[in-house]
């Protein structure tokens, strides 16, 4: 009896299966939706026209506007979101896993997975309209520490590009032995951004990941590759306050590209860089670093070893970074700070700075998230 | 027990290069429903649940935050919890995880586990412990002894 039933599941499972599939081929190759028009931000001259039934993302990505995603359009990061005001169908059970209540109520889609039907009304930053993608060629891999490398990309098409320091952009990981599908992950650039014609990358190796796996095993010097960017709102305020800088690890990166960036406008600001570290082979650009303070007379990098080795022989500052921040001579309630690295040691910092006495709206940073 | 076809689909995201680049079944080749079903057997057996397991586990995540990347000391264990930049889906598709790494060493044991946010997502939500011989694999009988039952 049992037996039979089961039987008669399977049975009504596989013919529902195959009608999904049916219909999707179906949706795919005999439905014409003709041209939707995509009104995008309330403006004609930013607005465009395609031909429907592909995915909102697919459509805006060949009109070379890029909304960031991680996974390609697969509905799998939910990262590609979008407020889509009209023509947008029902909401997918797909997208609600990644959606605040929040979003909700604002219109918020993965536009991953909003079908081009009809036509659109729809709404993403404009600082997107900047984004570009680029194709270049990995001109040098060195290795910072055991675990970080840097690449420089010379860039071919197009041959260069405008970012402002502590902006970021996303490198494709294409299909190779150990993925089968290409990904795309976010570094921050860690060049000076007056060198256009290429930029730096500084990667850490993530344990069992996709993009630094083929980074650090397969990528090789001279190769081609592709980014796109520039992306993020993490830039130097143009004001005169003191500026505290921390960062942990890659999060060096932004911090590095700002430095260049003092240099060249002669920012002469009063400037400190913490830079945490557990020992001194985790440590990278140390020597850079001191440079910098040779060009900028009021900046000092202040690298700090929470668990130094016997052999490390180290003489500067110890303890978490935390720590020694908050031993810092600054004043705190003026100054400006700039952090990057992980979502923990920036909550932890945001924490010190605040007992400090440092408003909110002075703290800036970059999230590994 | 037979699996449906969404469990497979499942299972399909969990192959090598899919999500990670070594997948979540180590070298455990039954279908997902299978390695569900036996874990939960046992975690029912040690008288726990993927709950109270989830919520010891997050527990330790949660005071290694301290250490912010260094190693701190939490009664009889070491514990490390690592942040790495960006965020992992999880194969039910049912939110991104941040990409948080536990190393967890029971002293008096010498028993050790890597428990990721999303790892211990899975248990909590999907009772998913990881297929054996996966480095992510979170054995319920080891967490029982690190709990001291």
């Amino acid at each position: 009896m049992v037996q039979v039933l089961a039987l008669h599941v399977g049975i009504v499972v596989a013919i529902g299966a195959l009608l999904a599939v049916l219909l999707e081929l179906a949706d795919r190759f005999i439905a014409n939706y003709g041209e939707c028009r995509i009104v995008i931000n309330e403006s004609e001259d930013k607005s465009i026209t395609v031909d429907g039934g592909g995915n909102l993302l697919g459509a805006l990505v060949d009109r070379k506007i890029f909304i960031p995603s991680a996974c390609g359009g697969r509905g799998s990061c939910g990262l590609c979101k979008v407020k889509v005001h009209e023509g947008g169908g029902p909401l997918l059970p797909t997208e609600t896993p990644y959606l605040s209540k929040e979003e909700l109520k604002n219109n918020v889609r993965l536009s991953c997975q909003v079908k081009v039907r009809n036509d659109l009304r729809i709404e993403i930053p404009p600082e997107l309209f900047s984004i570009r993608e680029f194709r270049g060629k990995v001109s040098r891999i060195l290795d910072r520490t055991y675990d970080m490398k840097e690449l420089t990309i010379d860039l071919l098409e197009p041959d260069s590009i405008e970012f402002k320091p502590g902006q970021y952009v996303q490198l494709t990981a294409p299909e190779y032995a150990k993925s089968d599908q290409p990904v795309y992950r976010a570094y921050s650039l860690a060049s000076d951004s007056t060198h256009r014609n290429y930029v730096q990358l500084l990667i850490r190796r993530v344990p069992d990941g996709i993009c630094t796996t083929w980074v650090f095993d397969y990528l090789k010097q001279g190769q081609e590759v592709s980014i796109n960017g520039p992306y993020g709102d993490f830039f130097l305020r143009p004001t005169d306050r003191e500026i505290i800088f921390i960062a942990g690890g890659s999060g060096l990166a932004p911090i590095r590209s700002m430095l260049f960036e003092m240099v060249h406008e002669g920012i002469d600001r009063k400037s400190t860089f913490y830079y945490g570290a557990q020992a001194r082979a985790d440590l990278s650009y140390v020597e850079e670093m001191h440079e910098f303070e040779d060009k900028l007379p009021r900046f000092r990098f202040m690298p700090a070893l929470s668990n130094p080795q016997q052999t490390d022989e180290w003489e500067g500052p110890t303890g978490l970074i935390t720590e020694v921040v908050d031993r810092g001579d600054h004043d705190f309630k003026e100054a400006e700070a700039y952090l990057c690295g992980s979502p923990g040691m920036i909550d932890a910092c945001i924490k010190v700075l605040s007992v400090k006495g440092m408003p909110g709206d002075q703290i800036f940073y970059d999230k590994f998230a | 027990m037979k699996q449906s076809p969404e469990l497979t689909k499942v299972q399909e995201k969990m192959q090598p290069g899919k999500i990670v680049i070594d997948g979540m079944l180590g070298d455990d080749t039954r279908p997902l429903v299978d390695i569900i079903t036996e874990d939960r057997g046992v975690v029912n057996g040690l008288g726990l649940t993927h709950e109270e397991i989830a919520d010891f586990l997050d527990d330790m995540v949660e005071q290694g935050k301290a250490g912010l990347g260094d190693p701190v000391r939490v009664g009889d264990f070491t514990v490390q919890v690592e942040h790495y930049r960006g965020r992992i889906p999880c194969p039910w598709a049912d939110g991104v995880f941040p990409k948080v790494l536990m190393r967890l060493v029971h002293g008096p044991s010498g028993k050790r586990l890597l428990v990721s946010a999303l790892g211990l997502h899975m248990i909590r939500e999907h009772g998913f412990y990881q297929g054996s011989g996966s480095d992510y694999r979170v054995d319920p009988k080891i967490v029982a002894l690190m709990m001291g039952l």
